[in-house]
């Protein structure tokens, strides 16, 4: 959360100002406190009698010095009769909004009013009060005070607001303030997302308070979101089509703090939802649709770092690793093939009889299971495989989904090949000698950091021979890596075609490179992206992509569905490529053009 | 890509672009349009197929494929809109533009401006500056909104002339304003087009009077299929049986048929049956549900055949005296007459538009009013009182253009557009 309420500000260390008079006035405190219901420090006291109050205006710069840190900030100022005092001065109370940690002893206190500074000092015998004792006692001198100033009525309704107490008090609040949270989510270093919706006849400020912190819901850090279904339910009039909004703090909010025009507070409580890994992704991803100019700041701002930070969350925690070798896999192998599995584990049985078909003297299989309920099906569907084929593989078993990036890179982490060729489990071979060919040319150019081959469609027309970066209009002019040529006929070539880029679905690199760079970048959720990112970092370091259009594999790419249901889908793939922009291609992004 | 500089001689290179294809929907355009193409092949000229159409299951993200043959392209439409005739998929124009670039034609040729859009030539016009583009136009689409028929609605009266005013009196849920932004949109992508072709003169005059330029209109006749084999003729015999073949529908005049059929049964003229062919799935509930109810009457004399594949047109004409078109639309140059004159069989139609122009009465076929079952059945009783008259017509049918001939045509069309062109960018240069 970035905008704080106007509240004072502390200093940290102590300023070196331990005592002294200062200012053109002089003063002093009787007792102070903090007052949780208004979330200020009261400080009531006498200033001298040439002081010249401020007229009606109640604002006052203060600066407070305690043992632990300095408060600056504006606060309220109000002054009363003190008959012991006679023409020699008058009595303060002040009122400065802050947090309320512990700041130790008072140690001085200044008032500054336009030119005028007031210094007031703090004896010995002047008294801290806690707890209620701060209302009671700041009320009994208002009562007394007589005279009917703003300041004054500004501090006795300040003083008559109640803490929040874990109630909804909203219904209470003389203007109609309806305020409903769908969720909130937890994103662990990045507090907690908050989405439902607000319709009240006269915008209130909205804060949300961990304790005494407090920020605001600004148009700067909110996205709001259009509900069609809250204004049917509403009718048109109580609610703005885009009464719904998302809004992440930095914190974690106890509650929310609602203050209208006319200065009334109501409270609402904030129920954290225990939702975590992709579950929680899923519900930060299902709550909008982004209008095209939302898109940068929607992502920069709240849907961005919110994803990040649970991702981050979901990728720290590792999956248990169980290994299951099948046969006697080479024990110097110049290949390693790795192949994540999810859903559709019966490819395994297809795709291993066509490798056995290809011999595999010199390569390892490494298959990953990403799809933990799958476990019992994949044991025996491999040992069924093993026997029938008569070749080795290794099944890497995760006890956690965790995404495409992760799985590819636990089998990294197995492989023991010069080369590795990461593989989708729905991609066939149709060459003989497809994975010597790709090596080959590998070791042919040590400029070249990765080579895949022409990857066709059950049809025989392109999947993808590379990829080519184009910037999307419709999409924030954000950059996305493109498949050209998909759908058509293959062209009769056979020389190797460079690429800016070339999928994950088939990609073979040396291992040690594979292995320097870590694999795939695991901030991409779920399987997006990832590919060209691993293509930009290898052209980081002047390593280039091809297609080597004379390797022909058939990729029976899963056709992608478009509907409602799936918007969480299409916001995943906007995640991946907002991260995808910021990393590669921040510098020649026209955000809002 | 540049475009190369041919020389006169050359045989044009020639991509064909059509709103549909074969393989997923058999219109009469479309299969013109593929006609065309195949006869451009076999003859061995450079020559490409892009259709529309989505193949079952296929991807949403996919725009031109190649499902087919190495020579023909699919685009799958996305968002269209039959009102102005753009196409709002933003996918389209590069695809388009990428497709155009790497084939490099000198003749993008046309048929139909549905599903590609009439944005389509500006994208010629912009990647292949040189090119000579042509369009095949098919029935009124872009003249007339309801269903590009010329009719009025609801009432289905005969429509002679778009305006503003007339248009927004069948659609009264469309402001006239619209009908005017419409024809100014259509229009004004119509005008890249170096040549227009109609089928008929009919359908060239309601062009040309709606705001094609006279200049660039052609009449040339679609490349059409020979008949697939000379079969036996019927035998005369005592019943004058007369055929109707294609889609059912009421502007295909099918009430016609079935008013006459009622008044000669009404009369007892038992020596005059029908055959009808064809589909009425698509139609609406109550038109389904009244022919339904006529087609069961007892002591009927029509007879319902069902669907048939084009394959099977020939044999099934054989087997009538004559072919009947009773629409009561324009039409424009309607296959089935030309199949009808194929198979050496008279046609009777409506005498009006499209049907009048093809078929001259008395010569090739004979004509009725269109929309009167009476002049129908009047027609028919002469015509069985007297056989003479309908088998007199053998020696004065015409015989349709064999592809040959037609072929030839849209060449010499191609030939002199590119020397006009190639003449003006010579002069330019």
């Amino acid at each position: 959360m970035t905008a704080d309420v106007e509240e004072a500000e502390v200093a940290q260390a102590p300023e070196a100002r331990k005592s002294g008079p200062r200012g053109s006035w002089q003063g002093l405190v009787d007792y102070y406190g903090f007052h949780t219901g208004s979330g200020a420090w009261f400080f009531v006291g006498w200033i001298e009698a040439l002081y010249i109050p401020p007229n009606s205006a109640a604002s006052v710069e203060v600066r407070v010095d305690f043992e632990t840190g300095t408060l600056t900030g504006p606060g309220t100022i109000t002054y009363f009769h003190r008959p012991d005092l006679g023409e020699r001065g008058s009595g303060i109370v002040l009122h400065l909004p802050s947090p309320g940690r512990f700041m130790g002893r008072l140690i001085w206190l200044d008032v500054t009013t336009g030119e005028q500074v007031a210094g007031m000092t703090v004896p010995g015998d002047c008294q801290h009060l806690r707890g209620v004792d701060v209302g009671t006692r700041v009320f009994a001198e208002l009562s007394h005070a007589g005279g009917a100033t703003d300041s004054r009525a500004i501090l006795l309704e300040r003083l008559a607001r109640k803490g929040f107490t874990g109630e909804d008090t909203l219904a209470a609040l003389t203007d109609v303030v309806q305020l409903e949270l769908d969720a909130a989510i937890a994103c662990p270093g990045e507090g907690v997302v908050l989405m439902g919706w607000m319709a009240a006849d006269a915008p209130p400020a909205v804060r949300l308070r961990a304790g005494a912190r407090a920020a605001a819901m600004t148009e700067a850090n909110t996205l709001r979101i259009a509900r069609p279904d809250v204004v049917g339910a509403l009718g048109a009039g109580r609610a703005e089509m885009e009464c719904g909004f998302i809004t992440p703090s930095g914190a974690d909010p106890f509650y929310l703090e609602v203050e209208t025009t006319r200065g009334e507070i109501g409270y609402k409580p904030v129920a954290v939802q225990a939702l975590g890994g992709i579950e929680a992704i899923r519900r930060v991803l299902s709550g909008f649709d982004l209008r095209y100019d939302q898109l940068a700041t929607g992502f920069d701002a709240v849907i961005g770092p919110a994803v990040r930070a649970l991702n981050a969350e979901r990728m720290a925690r590792r999956p248990r690793v169980g290994i299951v070798t099948l046969g006697a896999p080479p024990p110097a192998p110049r290949h390693s093939v790795i192949v994540p599995l999810y859903r559709r584990i019966d490819f395994l049985e297809y795709q291993a009889a066509l490798f056995a078909r290809h011999g595999l003297e010199d390569t390892e299989l490494i298959y990953v299971l990403d799809d933990p309920d799958k476990r019992r099906e994949l044991e025996a569907l491999a040992v069924s495989v093993h026997a029938r084929f008569g070749i080795a593989l290794r099944l890497a078993l995760l006890d956690r989904n965790m995404g495409f990036a992760p799985a590819n890179n636990v089998g990294l982490a197995q492989a023991r090949g010069k080369f590795v060729c990461f593989m989708n489990s729905d991609v066939f071979p149709d060459t003989l000698g497809w994975l010597d060919a790709l090596a080959a040319r590998l070791d042919a150019d040590p400029k070249l950091g990765a080579v895949g081959p022409l990857l066709v469609f059950e049809n025989g027309t392109v999947q993808h021979q590379g990829i080519e970066y184009e910037r999307l209009a419709e999409f924030g002019n954000w950059t996305f890596p493109l498949h050209p040529r998909k759908g058509m006929k293959p062209r009769a070539e056979t020389k190797l075609l460079p690429a800016a880029a070339i999928t994950a679905a088939c990609m073979m690199l040396r291992r040690a490179e594979a292995d320097e760079l870590g694999g795939f970048d695991e901030d991409y959720v779920i399987g997006d992206f990832e590919d060209s990112d691993l293509c930009r970092r290898l052209a980081a370091r002047g390593l280039g992509c091809a297609v080597d259009p004379a390797v022909r594999l058939y990729h029976l790419e899963r056709r992608s569905q478009v509907g409602a249901a799936q918007r969480w889908r299409m916001n995943m793939t906007l995640y991946n490529a907002w991260l995808h922009q910021n990393r590669w291609f921040a510098s020649s992004a026209d955000h809002h053009g | 890509m540049a475009e190369r500089r041919r020389k006169n001689a050359a045989p044009p290179r020639v991509l064909v672009a059509s709103h549909g294809h074969p393989e997923i929907g058999k219109g009469g355009a479309e299969n013109a349009a593929f006609h065309l193409f195949e006869g451009l092949r076999e003859r061995g000229h450079e020559a490409w197929f892009l259709g529309c159409g989505t193949p079952a299951g296929q991807g949403a993200e996919l725009c031109i494929t190649q499902p087919f043959s190495d020579r023909e392209f699919l685009y799958a439409p996305g968002a269209f809109n039959w009102f102005n005739f753009a196409n709002r998929d933003p996918r389209f124009p590069r695809e388009f533009a990428r497709l155009l670039a790497e084939l490099a034609p000198d003749v993008v040729h046309f048929h139909h401006y549905a599903s590609l859009g009439v944005e389509a030539f500006e994208i010629v016009r912009r990647v292949l500056p040189n090119a000579a583009i042509v369009l095949t136009l098919h029935e009124f689409l872009a003249i007339c909104h309801y269903f590009g028929q010329m009719v009025t609605r609801p009432d289905l009266h005969l429509c002679r002339r778009a305006s503003e005013a007339r248009c927004a009196a069948c659609f009264p849920e469309i402001p006239p304003g619209d009908f005017f932004l419409r024809r100014r949109y259509i229009q004004g992508f119509l005008d890249r087009v170096d040549q227009f072709v109609a089928p008929s003169a009919f359908l060239a005059e309601r062009y040309v009077q709606w705001g094609v330029p006279e200049e660039r209109m052609a009449v040339v006749e679609n490349v059409l299929p020979a008949a697939r084999a000379v079969l036996p003729s019927r035998q005369a015999g005592d019943t004058l049986l007369v055929g109707f073949f294609g889609q059912i529908s009421r502007l295909k005049g099918i009430d016609v048929l079935l008013g006459a059929a009622e008044a000669l049964a009404a009369e007892g003229r038992t020596a005059i049956s029908f055959a009808v062919f064809g589909d009425y799935r698509n139609q609406p509930e109550v038109f389904r549900a009244d022919l339904e109810k006529r087609l069961a009457a007892p002591g009927s004399n029509v007879r319902f055949h069902g669907p048939y594949e084009h394959e099977e047109v020939d044999a099934l004409m054989g087997g009538v005296d004559a072919v009947l078109v009773p629409s009561i639309w324009w039409e424009n140059a309607p296959l089935v007459i030309e199949e009808a004159l194929r198979n050496r069989r008279p046609v009777l139609c409506s005498d009006i538009g499209g049907m009048a122009e093809k078929v001259r009465d008395g010569i090739d076929g004979f004509h009725f009013r269109m929309g009167s079952a009476h002049s129908l059945a009047e027609l028919l009783k002469r015509l069985d009182a007297d056989r003479a008259l309908l088998s007199g017509l053998g020696a004065t049918m015409r015989a349709p253009s064999p592809p040959a001939r037609t072929l030839d045509a849209h060449l010499d069309l191609y030939r002199r557009l590119l020397t006009e062109k190639q003449g003006v960018y010579s002069r330019l240069a």
